[in-house]
């Protein structure tokens, strides 16, 4: 799978489609926003959430797979993206989630751009930094 | 926020309110995929079954997703007003309580003792 773009990769994370990868992916990228200003919580959640969709959901049916988790600053904003080589976004009518993940990261980011096809999905989210932080 | 998870603490008090005893159920650390089922799996055990009446205390958990709020919905939806949940202000479950609108449904309280206060009276009305 495609690497983080050279403009995002203070962070470049490729991780397993297994529970585990939620914390580590949201810690890494937490301190991240914590050291640029951005607001904490808000990222945390919103990459839980992404990676948690991508755990659950991108690799039914599947073995194995990766996830990869890019941060970085771009002028007045942390991008983050989450990309996973999965089977993209398809119903999901044994979904053990609460449905509401995507949602909560198109609240809590300032921009959201989500692609899925059937080689994968990627969510796109950024975040105000410094003075332009909430 | 660790590199490595800290391994999520639960304590697990009882309280009596009136002739009714209810379980209290406190979570401590992070709350996410990676652990929600620990928690959903001692809520279905007989440990916090035993009373009928359930408060989750969140005020010491320190960050919480939608698999963390998914295990609080579905003990309320067991429970029904025999639930309650402790909820910290200005907190990030708090946040996520607002965001996903849902403070009525998992009958949030700021303290301990209004989650008791709310049990104790649907006992009341339940004749229990």
């Amino acid at each position: 799978m495609q690497a983080c773009s050279d403009e995002i990769a203070d962070i470049n994370l490729e991780l397993p489609p297994e529970p585990q990868s939620v914390p580590r992916a949201r810690s890494a990228v937490g301190e991240l926003a914590e050291a640029a200003g951005a607001d904490t919580r808000a990222v945390a959640l919103a990459v839980s959430e992404a990676v948690g969709n991508a755990v659950r959901h991108a690799f039914r049916g599947r073995d194995g797979g990766t996830i990869v988790v890019c941060a970085g600053t771009e002028g007045l904003a942390l991008a983050v993206t989450v990309r996973d080589d999965g089977i993209g976004m398809t119903p999901d009518l044994e979904s053990p989630g609460l449905g509401v993940g995507t949602a909560l990261i198109s609240r809590l980011a300032a921009d959201t751009q989500i692609r899925s096809s059937q080689d994968g999905t990627t969510v796109r989210m950024t975040f105000p930094i410094g003075d332009e932080a909430p | 926020m660790n590199a490595q998870q800290e391994p999520l603490e639960i304590r697990v008090d009882r309280r009596t309110v009136g002739a009714s005893e209810v379980t209290v159920v406190t979570p401590v650390g992070e709350l996410d995929l990676a652990n929600a089922d620990e928690l959903s799996a001692l809520l279905d055990s007989p440990q916090a079954a035993a009373t009928g009446s359930l408060i989750i205390d969140l005020r010491q958990v320190s960050f919480m997703d939608s698999s963390g709020l998914r295990v609080l919905l579905m003990a309320a939806k067991e429970r029904g007003p025999r639930f309650a949940a402790v909820v910290g202000p200005e907190s990030a479950v708090a946040r996520l309580i607002e965001l996903v609108d849902v403070a009525d449904r998992i009958h949030a309280a700021a303290s301990e003792d209004e989650a008791l206060l709310r049990i104790q009276a649907a006992s009341a009305d339940a004749g229990g």
